[in-house]
């Protein structure tokens, strides 16, 4: 557990509110072609925290094919309020995950264009607050504005989950100095939400400083999802290992590795 | 593993297995309209037996998993409070559970 070890409090698992993470990788349930490949790329990714979705259920179809079913039973559930375009919608929404999950975890959308999804941060902020009122762990979907992050930390939201790019879209970190200036007045976990499209991405994010990165499509749209899965594990922990590791500073021009003296025929 | 089943089957089995309310048993195939009563479920109008609970109307529409939410009338009943509330005619009832999302 490289993450679960020493007295340095970067080296412990994720706290976010009175919730332990141990994996920094946090991943979405959606988009596969079949349970079994979402429980196999599952176990491949090591996350211990799921993002699940709340629909009405289908009242034709019930049974056991429930996604719950397929779930680890030690999985920490993270419903969110995907689709919901107003306060109304996204509280209601929360309410009703609360009400099934028998959690308190909310990942708070509040989408403002369903062309891009990018979330109305003035919208989440209303919501955000509600919610924070009714005792839900809120972690808010946001742009990657600095001061929405801000603000949505100063009225008591456990983490910020800024984009880095728009959900689905796997064009990667698109604003790496945002998250930079997000990350320096950070005091909840800072999370990247949307945008990740491959392991490298993942890597940034995490060596930029992030505590933890949540993905979907990257890995439920791969070819493989299950080898995808493992890519990203692999990725978000040596990411996080080279943040921990303190980077050397980037310079223009060449330094040695080889020390000059000693050469023969000099 | 259960297989795919329609409503239709879903209310014969549960009938033929005994489950309550125990009005549905003693009911007659012919029994007169005043015994059913008209609600909306998941935005469908629906026809289901009159004097049920919501922990009934669960077992009725044969739904089994425990990591469901129940609204009636847009406010949330708890599970602790399924078997004491009544479904009355007209309630307009949401009942959602966790699909895959990202």
């Amino acid at each position: 557990m490289p993450f679960d070890s020493g007295t340095n409090p970067n080296e412990r698992a994720l706290r976010v509110g009175a919730h332990t993470i141990n994996s920094r990788l946090i991943v979405g349930t959606g988009k596969y072609k079949d349970f079994r490949t979402m429980r196999d790329a599952m176990e491949a990714s090591g996350a211990d925290m799921v993002t699940v979705a709340v629909r009405r259920i289908d009242l034709s179809a019930q049974g056991d094919e429930n996604l719950l079913n397929w779930l680890p039973s030690n999985m920490t559930l993270l419903p969110n309020t995907a689709a919901c375009f107003t306060v109304d919608e996204a509280v209601r929404t929360a309410r009703l995950a609360r009400e099934a999950s028998m959690g308190d975890l909310v990942k708070l959308e509040v989408i403002g264009d369903d062309q891009t999804l990018f979330p109305d941060n003035q919208l989440t902020l209303q919501a955000a607050e509600i919610l924070l009122k009714e005792g839900f762990t809120v972690l808010p979907y946001c742009t990657d504005d600095p001061i929405v992050c801000r603000q949505l930390q100063d009225i008591g939201c456990h983490a910020v989950m800024p984009l880095a790019a728009p959900i689905g879209s796997g064009l990667g970190i698109r604003n790496p100095y945002n998250l930079r200036i997000i990350l320096e007045q950070a005091t909840v976990p800072v999370i990247v939400d949307a945008g990740v499209g491959t392991a490298s991405d993942a890597a940034v994010a995490m060596e930029l400083g992030c505590d933890a990165v949540l993905m979907n499509t990257a890995i439920a749209g791969a070819d493989d999802p299950v080898r995808m899965a493992r890519a990203m594990r692999l990725a978000v922990e040596a990411g996080r290992e080279a943040y921990l590791s303190g980077r050397i500073p980037m310079k223009l021009y060449a330094t040695a590795s080889s020390p000059i003296e000693g050469r023969i025929g000099v | 593993m259960t297989i795919h089943r329609t409503s239709n089957q879903v209310q014969t089995d549960s009938m033929a297995t005994g489950t309550p309310p125990s009005d549905r048993e003693t009911r007659s195939p012919a029994a007169d309209a005043n015994q059913s009563m008209d609600v909306r479920i998941n935005g469908e109008p629906r026809s289901i037996p009159a004097g049920l609970t919501i922990s009934d109307l669960l077992t009725h529409l044969d739904v089994r998993s425990s990591r469901v939410a129940v609204e009636k009338n847009r406010t949330i009943v708890p599970k602790t409070a399924h078997d004491k509330t009544p479904v009355e005619p007209g309630d307009t009832i949401e009942i959602v559970s966790f699909i895959g999302g990202g």
